[in-house]
């Protein structure tokens, strides 16, 4: 038999998790044999690809079934998805818990809405800008977060989230302080496309970007970069008995998430061409993190599903019961951390979601441990150098 | 012979406890050296000492001519340490071939790393043509027994190439066949690799050992042959009220 690894193999044309899946609900025992197992992983196969071409084509189609205020609000909830996948990358898989992506959100944000409003940036233009904007505050942050673990890293993450919505309602002639900055032109995706005029184009433009920065995230997790950030998480004390520098590591990896949290502070002003420190504060962080551990935070795709739920619900509640849709979400909280203790993900069975789930959620009761004490799964109780 | 590693006047506390107090220990190049003692003597935080998982109080560790007190764990391993951990420290969301190839990442090249892995859990009994079944390569090592992750780290080790190898207690809660597995990994070791054995099996460390350090409130009491070991009273007397299962009746047993 071939043993699978994700070191050889990339982006296979076999779905994400349908290889572990037989392996991983039977702890304790070896995994059935190869040839039992593949009729059902060929249904699985099918039914992954269908509901994803389903999904993608109602997301694609969405802007036109829905009014234009609605499509401005999905444009803002893929927005979201993408700083939490961002947040998932470092809570989920590389277990560095985080409330603090809403700083390099910001910074991403505030760039392409100073270089749209003084150049007309196009939108490629500002999505590396805000990429590159997102990266740099990481890089100047992660001296700061890379040490820390559990606890203390959400502590020293929000702080530094806070600092960032602090600087933005200071920073009056750069940020526009707490009025931000509005005013923005609709511009071109590219040159030579035509203007994005209206809120249809808008979405289809953030979901074609969301779609290709989530796919490279997804993808570049299957490398073998995404095996060694799960490393860092499963048991650090191994990857520097093994030679690996784990707080580099973390440090490209915060990285990396801040450059993709930049991008989605680009999309935001081109959705909403408006800003202010209020997109950035801490129920935005905390919904965030919400959003990832609902849907699993080993998983990318899971926690973007999760968090694109937490918005839409958030948006839908506050219609519905204004001034209670915080309640609501706590309430929200504690019934996902009870009834799905890996994320909705790994409950519904749905591979290619649940596929880092099964050992990577948030709050599955090992998971807790370290969120809470500070330490990591098996890592024993020297985390830290 | 040539030393390989020397320690001197190391000394590390946990509070107003001395876990390592003034220890030298040096190890020649190829040398099989043991560790024994009871529990809390020290042992560990030695191993911890020498792989870097802890900083010395006081004290001075060369390793191949080098002076590597000030330097962390995953520097040391890139040298050429490499270790296992009383408890086995293994990535359980990974398989357990990967568990092996990262292992390997430092010490392998890319097109090797996958051929390496897989012979070395060919020799620890995880390959499909040892005791475990068949497709224990490609399982989550989150699905391992005890004593199979314990196996898989012992692989993960050797997969770094090192130089130095620690042992923290590798027979413990091994089944008897994984015993004369890792019995016979050992042995056949080649001796470019040196080892430092910390281990409570007195068999496997009488079958294995060169040199045998008897440790005791984190100070070496005696340090000898095998035989020079079993027959020495300074022995006897740490030990003394709860000798270790097979220290005395070797001599008797032949």
């Amino acid at each position: 038999m071939n043993p699978a690894s994700t070191l050889n193999q990339h982006a296979g044309a076999q779905p994400a998790g349908a290889r572990h899946t037989g392996a991983a609900r039977s702890p304790g025992g070896p995994p059935p044999p190869a040839a039992a197992r593949s009729p059902r992983r060929w249904a699985v196969t099918a039914t992954v690809a269908v509901a994803l071409a389903a999904g993608a084509g109602l997301a694609v189609a969405a802007p036109w079934l829905v009014d234009p205020y609605t499509t401005s609000l999905l444009a803002r909830t893929l927005v979201f998805g993408l700083v939490a996948a961002s947040v998932a990358v470092l809570t989920g898989i590389a277990g560095l818990p985080t409330l603090g992506q809403t700083a390099p959100f910001a910074a991403g944000a505030y760039t392409c809405a100073v270089l749209s409003l003084h150049t007309g940036a196009v939108g490629v233009v500002s999505l590396l800008a805000g990429a590159a904007a997102g990266a740099l505050l990481a890089a100047l942050t992660a001296p700061l977060v890379v040490y820390a673990r559990g606890v203390v890293a959400l502590m020293i993450t929000l702080a530094i989230g806070e600092l960032a919505v602090v600087a933005a309602g200071r920073w009056k002639s750069v940020t526009g302080g707490t009025d931000g900055l509005a005013g923005m032109p609709s511009v071109p995706a590219s040159w030579g496309l035509p203007v994005l005029g209206d809120d249809r184009a808008r979405y289809l433009y953030a979901l074609a970007a969301v779609a290709v920065v989530v796919g490279a995230v997804v993808l570049a997790l299957r490398t073998p970069a995404g095996a060694l950030l799960r490393g860092c998480r499963d048991d650090e004390r191994r990857m520097r008995a093994s030679g690996h520098p784990v707080t580099g590591y973390l440090a490209v990896a915060l990285v990396a998430a801040g450059a993709v949290a930049g991008v989605a502070g680009s999309l935001l002003i081109t959705v909403q061409q408006y800003v202010s420190p209020a997109d950035f504060g801490f129920d935005v962080a905390a919904l965030l993190l919400l959003g990832v551990v609902i849907g699993g935070a080993g998983s990318v795709g899971g926690a973007f599903a999760g968090t694109a739920l937490v918005i839409a619900g958030r948006d839908w509640l506050s219609g519905l019961l204004p001034g209670h849709a915080p309640v609501l979400l706590g309430g929200l909280f504690v019934l996902a951390a009870y009834a799905f203790p890996q994320g909705v993900a790994a409950r519904s069975g749905l591979p290619g979601l649940a596929r880092r789930s099964v050992s990577g959620g948030l709050i599955s009761g090992r998971r807790a441990g370290w969120l809470i004490s500070g330490r990591r799964a098996g890592a024993g109780d020297r985390g830290r150098p | 012979m040539t030393t390989l590693l020397a320690a001197e006047g190391l000394c590390r506390r946990y509070g107003s406890l001395v876990a390592v107090d003034a220890l030298d220990l040096r190890l020649d190049e190829g040398e099989r050296h043991a560790v024994i003692g009871p529990n809390g003597a020290g042992k560990t935080t030695l191993l911890d000492l020498l792989a870097g998982a802890c900083r010395p109080d006081r004290g001075r560790i060369t390793f191949a001519g080098r002076d590597i007190t000030g330097l962390g764990a995953s520097r040391r391993a890139r040298l050429g340490i490499g270790r296992t951990h009383q408890r086995p420290a293994v990535w359980p969301s990974l398989t357990t071939l990967d568990n092996v190839m990262l292992a390997g990442w430092y010490a392998h090249r890319r097109a090797r790393r996958r051929a390496v892995a897989v012979d070395l859990l060919e020799r620890v009994g995880l390959g499909s043509g040892g005791l475990g079944s068949g497709g224990l390569a490609a399982a989550p090592a989150a699905s391992l027994s005890h004593g199979q992750r314990r196996q898989l780290e012992i692989a993960m080790a050797l997969a770094g190439a090192p130089r130095l190898l620690l042992l923290d207690e590798p027979a413990a809660g091994l089944s008897a066949a994984e015993l004369d597995l890792l019995r016979d990994l050992l042995a056949e070791l080649p001796r470019t690799v040196t080892v430092l054995l910390v281990e409570h099996r007195l068999d496997l460390v009488f079958a294995l050992a060169d040199t045998v350090t008897v440790l005791s409130e984190g100070r070496p009491v005696d340090s000898g042959t095998p035989a020079e070991i079993t027959a020495s009273q300074a022995v006897r007397r740490v030990y003394a009220g709860a000798p270790p299962a097979g220290l005395f009746d070797l001599e008797a047993a032949g």
